[in-house]
């Protein structure tokens, strides 16, 4: 097998013919693939397999660290580090904490989001291996590309070849790493 | 839901109904300060109800798109009782001097006197209900155009209508007290009130096969972003109060937060926002009508319990729960829920145009 290989991938020029071969890869037990289309084609996401995703995870998690960075830092300077009495209420002023509390919750959530996100896509990435395709300018902005990568662990490069062609593709070819 | 089952439910709700004012009648003959003091707490909720409606209609055919499509068709019967309501405010103008103090003669300065006094309250509120009521009825004979300028034109005299409402029929139990974003926080729960009802009837009587979860999505982040909106309001008043720390101001908020009462006060601040809130951030909860109707319910039972916070601490020092706060809630719920049943039988449950952009995918 040629280890210097990223994947093989077909051209389409319709989403509906992307769609159905994404289908059929899926069916057909392969993974690890992507689809490159010039806007969102509704359905390709399922179609790959992508179910769900960790960012409202991630977001929630930074939102609950925002919430108790914020109360906890206005406590222990309120409380512990410099009490200070202003006009006779409680060291421990709940409501006027509120506030910060909502600002930093919120901070905290959007920023843990915007980083999750990037991160889970693996971006920012200065290189990328498909654009060594040669038609894959088009994709940003007449072809739909379906890109089977070598990663995947029923891939067989003749195999996959054979089925991509199957598809009614445009071309397909090998990409390179 | 078929004619068959909702003729069912009407005929048991106005016996339910009929059953629980015999009760509250006999109950004014008992303590008639009370019966007011209830029935002002339990006029209020059910009066929330179908002015919530109308904004939900009328901010949907300002905003277009068919997030409330699913609830339109219910939220048109719960506006269409808004004369039932009118009627039933007549019985509380007989005992105005039970549940308002300002009535009685207490000292007021001057300029408050010119305004809260019996003959221009009353009037006051028949100029409400005229407005909101033009404004219902325009609508329904509207139905199908989705009329822009209305509901704008509409909103804006619900806004100020409220404004002075919330002033005469909330703020007024403690006349010495005012809070300009008060009405703010009595819309908000109206809205609550009336999206969770029909969120909660669309949730467990709608074809699940017809209605894209989509719809329920939408609902649920309308929900959410409510129950946040809500508290927010809520919170912005008790901050600013509470820093002033004037003896005006507080009057508010002493009896509510004491005797008892803190402790409904927690409730309602748990069960109205911090565990729908938590709930409706999961996307599966919002796409399945099952969770989604069960988070709803929860909303609209605390909503109640909102209510009488803000009015049963006026009359009680001590947490207290009168049998008529019950019976009256049930009594104006049982005849509402009839009335509700037979405008519904007017028009299909879910409206027809969501069904249309199923089908058009």
């Amino acid at each position: 097998m040629n280890g210097n290989l990223h994947g093989i991938m077909a051209e389409f020029a319709q989403p509906e013919q992307l769609l159905a071969a994404t289908r059929a890869a899926y069916q057909a037990g392969y993974r690890k693939m992507d689809a490159y289309t010039p806007y969102a084609v509704e359905g390709v996401a399922e179609a790959l397999g992508f179910t769900h995703t960790k960012v409202p995870l991630i977001t929630l998690l930074g939102g609950i660290t925002g919430a108790l960075t914020a109360y906890g830092m206005q406590w222990y300077s309120a409380v512990v580090d410099y009490p200070l009495n202003v006009g006779g209420r409680p060291l421990h002023s709940w409501p006027a904490f509120i506030p910060i509390t909502f600002e930093l919750t919120v901070l905290f959530a959007a920023i843990a989001g915007l980083i999750g996100m990037l991160w889970l896509n693996g971006l920012p990435k200065p290189y990328h291996p498909v654009f060594n395709a040669p038609q894959f300018k088009l994709a940003s902005q007449t072809r739909f590309f379906l890109c089977i990568e070598a990663r995947d662990h029923v891939f067989n490069a003749d195999e996959v070849r054979q089925f991509l062609r199957e598809q009614n593709p445009i071309s397909v070819v090998e990409v390179e790493k | 839901m078929s004619d068959a089952v909702l003729n069912r439910w009407q005929t048991r709700t106005v016996i339910v109904g009929a059953i629980a004012a015999v009760l509250s009648i006999i109950g004014a003959f008992i303590n008639h300060a009370q019966f007011f003091q209830s029935y002002l707490f339990a006029w209020l909720f059910w009066l929330g109800l179908s002015l919530g409606a109308l904004v939900v209609v009328m901010m949907q055919n300002l905003t277009g798109g068919w997030w409330g499509l699913a609830v339109r068709n219910l939220c048109f019967a719960a506006i269409m009782t808004l004369p039932l309501l009118i009627v039933l405010f007549v019985p509380l103008l007989f005992g105005l001097h039970d549940i308002y103090a300002w009535s009685n003669g207490i000292p007021l300065g001057v300029h408050k006197r010119a305004y809260l006094n019996v003959p221009f309250f009353i009037g006051r509120a028949v100029f409400y209900f005229a407005v909101l009521l033009v404004f219902a009825f325009a609508l329904r004979r509207r139905l199908a155009e989705y009329p822009i300028a209305l509901s704008a034109g509409g909103l804006i005299s619900y806004v100020l209508c409220m404004n002075f409402a919330s002033t005469d029929w909330v703020m007024s139990l403690d006349p010495e007290w005012y809070s300009t974003v008060f009405v703010i926080v009595f819309m908000a729960g109206q809205f609550l009130a009336a999206l969770s009802l029909t969120t909660a009837l669309a949730c467990a009587f709608a074809d699940t096969h017809t209605v894209p979860a989509k719809a329920f999505h939408d609902l649920g982040n309308m929900l959410l972003a409510f129950v946040i909106f809500w508290i927010y309001v809520a919170f912005s008043q008790l901050l600013i109060i509470w820093s002033g720390n004037l003896p005006k101001e507080i009057s508010w908020y002493l009896p509510r937060s004491s005797g008892g009462w803190q402790w409904l006060a927690l409730t309602v601040v748990v069960g109205e926002f911090l565990l729908p809130f938590f709930l409706l951030l999961s996307r599966e909860a919002k796409r399945t009508p099952r969770r989604l109707a069960q988070i709803s319910v929860c909303i609209l039972v605390i909503n109640v319990l909102n209510n009488f916070w803000l009015i049963a601490p006026s009359f009680h020092r001590q947490f207290f729960v009168h049998w008529l706060d019950v019976t009256e809630l049930i009594a104006i719920g049982g005849f509402w829920f009839a009335l509700f049943c037979y405008l519904l039988k007017q028009r299909p449950l879910i409206a027809p145009e969501l069904l249309e952009v199923k089908r058009h995918g």
